[in-house]
């Protein structure tokens, strides 16, 4: 077992080396890291102006300089405290900040698992040319449940501060103007493993959950002041906005609208993928919870959890588009069928390749379920190759098959790449995001409120759902990894892919003019996965 | 464990209607995940006897993910029985049995048998629906239906029983071909053609 203080002096020590700081921390200075390696040396600085030291034994410690370029490069290997965007989306502002971005980085919180050290143990620094913030730095040892304990993790989380008015103050540990607002004092401080953060999971525990600017994200910045690409992607509102973008295209001229077989699978699934990683990204990890989810079936409790919603819409829309696309023509034989068929699980292959289990699942469920199912002259002219990988993606779409890819591979990914060096000797394919399916996470959390019974002391299954949120929120991490940028064409192109009703498209009432319609017990099944092998899947202790 | 068949279910019905706690009750606790590690268990098993022949049940339970309509949709395809369940205490979640059953009948075998159920029946003092209504329900629509606690378990096992039967009832009668899964039955691993019962096993099916 590495002590974590000296695996904590490591990271750092790779960090300063990484970016040839110019001025190096001394080894064994800091504190001695007492619990999750809750820190190392703290030096605070003003915005303007000298240094100022936190605490009189590191007087030695000097801010370091960044060299040239290395910049961008630390900036991209944070873990981001808010993870709305990433930390780099924010450094690469103009210097000045404008008032939407100060409220978006101001709506920080205190997240479950990346809980900000104390003031003392943090380190800040200035990026040359940039004063109108700063960046904080804090090292935490992380050791993730399930994993070896030989293999906790360092993460290096970054945190933007943005200028005290009053100089004065610089040192002082108060948040920033506004962020006061936005904390939530019931989950601050949280210890890692917060068996005691129960009050603030549950529903009555308003103080905490009805904070202003929690349970809806904060705007991000205005558009037009240097926003990074993949924003355009994002939804205006969670709540109004059914799909990502249909908010930026509404109004334009309708053009002709291509095939979907005309996108090349790796560039539909990336562009997919794009748009269920800002959907993700922005899931306020709380409304997944069986407190809050659950009461969306309350009458005027509509409104509760927006993000899940807008990430449920996109998920119903994709199904929709791959059961319109393979449906929607009726002039389409049933090798056009079967060619839009294959194209799908071309689709899906490469979204699996890009640990997006959420398109995946959506794709594969559009294609396994009855409207398209059904169609056995279609499913006739599906290659055998095509029918044989759809089989493969069906053994690997389910919900502990999903758990268990994310676990062996993501969690890593989310925490790796904290050496920037090293990270750049990898080939940039290796640096993967990940996107889960969403509705896991509900299921779970429903589940440990309703039906897994408690131990004797009710704080088993609290820690349960606090390790979901922990997975999902290491997810959210994770999915900061992606670098992908939108298509003008395709973003454009999905919102108004045309969508058959639930009418149109069950078999009932649907007969195109080229196919012949069969009843829906007709016994085809073309990948023989309708039931997936128990042994695998089967829940029971035995296994 | 060797069993006669594999009867593929689901649970369906509106959020907070107790699916997850039937399907619990049922299970005898085994739908617990195997460690606090596995996110996701997306059914619970159990064997059963009918008319002397194993027969084992596995379960699907999508609560939780009642919005993902494409999902609800896709585990439809390939069960032989459904539960359908409302809560007796809420109304609401009895009015939308209607599109429950049409969605269910609309993505599913003809064949599948619905079981409707009045979930949370030891709630007596806050009934809001009558149980002649669900009886009157389930006759007009062709159900089978019963009231259940899954807090108390009174009624849990008849419900998961019943409905077995019933699918048996139907692969005696050779209404189901036992030998197409996209019914939602399997024959065991160890059971030959001539070890399943009635004409169905002369029904070749339309297999790829």
């Amino acid at each position: 077992i590495r002590h974590p203080q000296s695996s904590t002096q490591q990271i750092k020590q790779e960090l300063l080396d990484g970016f040839h700081f110019s001025i190096f921390f001394k080894e064994g200075q800091g504190p001695t890291a007492t619990n999750h390696g809750q820190c190392c040396s703290g030096v605070r600085r003003g915005t303007e102006g000298s240094p100022q030291t936190g605490t009189p034994e590191h007087q030695d410690l000097q801010m370091p300089t960044f060299q040239p370029g290395t910049r961008e490069k630390l900036l991209d290997s944070l873990v981001p405290a808010l993870l709305t965007k990433p930390i780099s989306s924010y450094a690469t502002c103009p210097g000045q900040a404008s008032d939407s971005a100060v409220h978006s980085i101001t709506s920080t919180i205190t997240s479950i698992l990346f809980t900000w050290p104390l003031e003392n143990t943090s380190v800040c620094y200035q990026p040359p040319q940039r004063s109108s913030f700063r960046i904080k730095l804090a090292f935490r040892n992380f050791a993730w449940p399930g994993l070896d304990v030989e293999d906790h993790q360092e993460l290096v989380l970054g945190q933007l501060v943005l200028p005290e008015p009053n100089e004065a103050k610089a040192d002082d540990p108060a948040p920033p103007p506004g962020q006061h607002t936005l904390t939530m004092p019931a989950l601050e401080p949280a210890p890692p493993l917060l068996a005691d953060l129960g009050p603030a999971l549950e529903p009555e525990s308003g103080a905490a959950l009805g904070a202003p600017g929690y349970l809806y994200s904060a705007p991000g910045p205005a558009p037009g002041e240097g926003s990074p690409p993949a924003t355009l992607l994002e939804p205006q509102s969670a709540s109004e906005s059914p799909s990502p973008s249909s908010g930026t295209v509404k109004n334009q001229p309708l053009e002709e609208m291509p095939d979907i077989a005309t996108f090349p699978p790796r560039l539909l699934a990336e562009q997919l993928t794009l748009m269920d990683v800002e959907l993700f990204k922005k899931v306020e990890l709380y409304d997944c919870l069986g407190s809050i989810w659950g009461q969306r079936a309350n009458e005027g409790n509509e409104h509760v959890a927006p993000t899940v919603h807008a990430t449920i819409a996109h998920f119903n829309r994709l199904t929709n588009c791959v059961t319109t696309s393979c449906l929607g023509n009726h002039g389409m034989r049933a090798r056009d069928r079967a060619r839009v068929v294959e194209h799908w699980i071309k689709v899906a292959r490469e979204c699996l390749s890009l640990n997006n289990f959420s398109s995946v699942h959506a794709i594969v469920s559009a294609l396994c379920s009855e409207p398209i199912y059904r169609l056995h002259e279609t499913w006739a002219a599906v290659s055998s190759k095509s029918t044989k990988h759809l089989k493969q993606l069906c053994k690997k779409d389910t919900a502990v098959k999903r758990d268990l890819l994310i676990k062996a591979g993501s969690f890593k990914v989310a925490t790796q790449e904290r050496n920037p060096q090293r990270a750049q000797m990898r080939p940039r394919r290796q640096k993967k995001g990940v996107v889960p399916f969403l509705g896991d996470f509900p299921t779970e959390s429903h589940r440990l409120d309703t039906a897994i019974p408690d131990d004797l002391d009710g704080n088993t299954n609290k820690r349960r759902k606090v390790r979901v949120l922990q997975e999902m929120q290491l997810l959210q991490v994770a999915a900061m990894n992606y670098r992908l940028w939108p298509l003008e064409k395709f973003v454009t192109y999905f919102p108004r892919m045309e969508q058959l009703s639930d009418k149109e498209s069950c078999p009932a009432s649907w007969s195109p003019n080229h196919s012949r319609p069969v009843t829906s017990c007709s016994g085809w099944d073309p990948t023989g996965m309708l039931f997936r092998t128990p042994a695998l899947h089967h829940p029971s202790p035995r296994s | 464990m060797t069993y006669a068949y594999l009867f593929k279910y689901i649970i369906i019905g509106d959020t907070g209607v107790g699916k997850s706690c039937l399907l619990l009750q049922f299970t005898d606790k085994r739908f617990q995940p195997v460690h606090d590690l596995t996110i996701g268990v997306e059914f619970g098993a159990r064997m059963v006897n009918i008319d002397g022949k194993q027969i084992k049940l596995q379960i699907w339970d999508t609560a939780g993910q009642e919005s993902f309509r494409s999902i609800t949709r896709s585990y439809y395809r390939g069960a032989a029985g459904a539960l359908l369940v409302y809560d007796i205490t809420r109304r609401e979640t009895f009015n939308h049995l209607t599109s429950w059953l049409e969605d269910a009948r609309q993505h599913s075998s003809s064949n599948m048998v619905i079981m409707l159920i009045g979930n949370k029946s030891d709630l007596e003092s806050r009934r809001d629906v009558k149980r002649e209504e669900g009886e009157a329900f389930a006759r007009e629509h062709g159900l089978i239906f019963m009231e259940t606690s899954a807090k108390t378990a009174c009624n849990v096992e008849e419900a998961f029983i019943n409905t077995a039967k019933e699918i048996y009832r139907k692969i005696q009668q050779g209404l189901f071909d036992v030998h197409n899964e996209a019914n939602g039955i399997k024959i065991g691993p160890q059971q030959s053609i001539s070890t399943s019962v009635g004409p169905s096993a002369s029904h070749a099916g339309l297999q790829a």
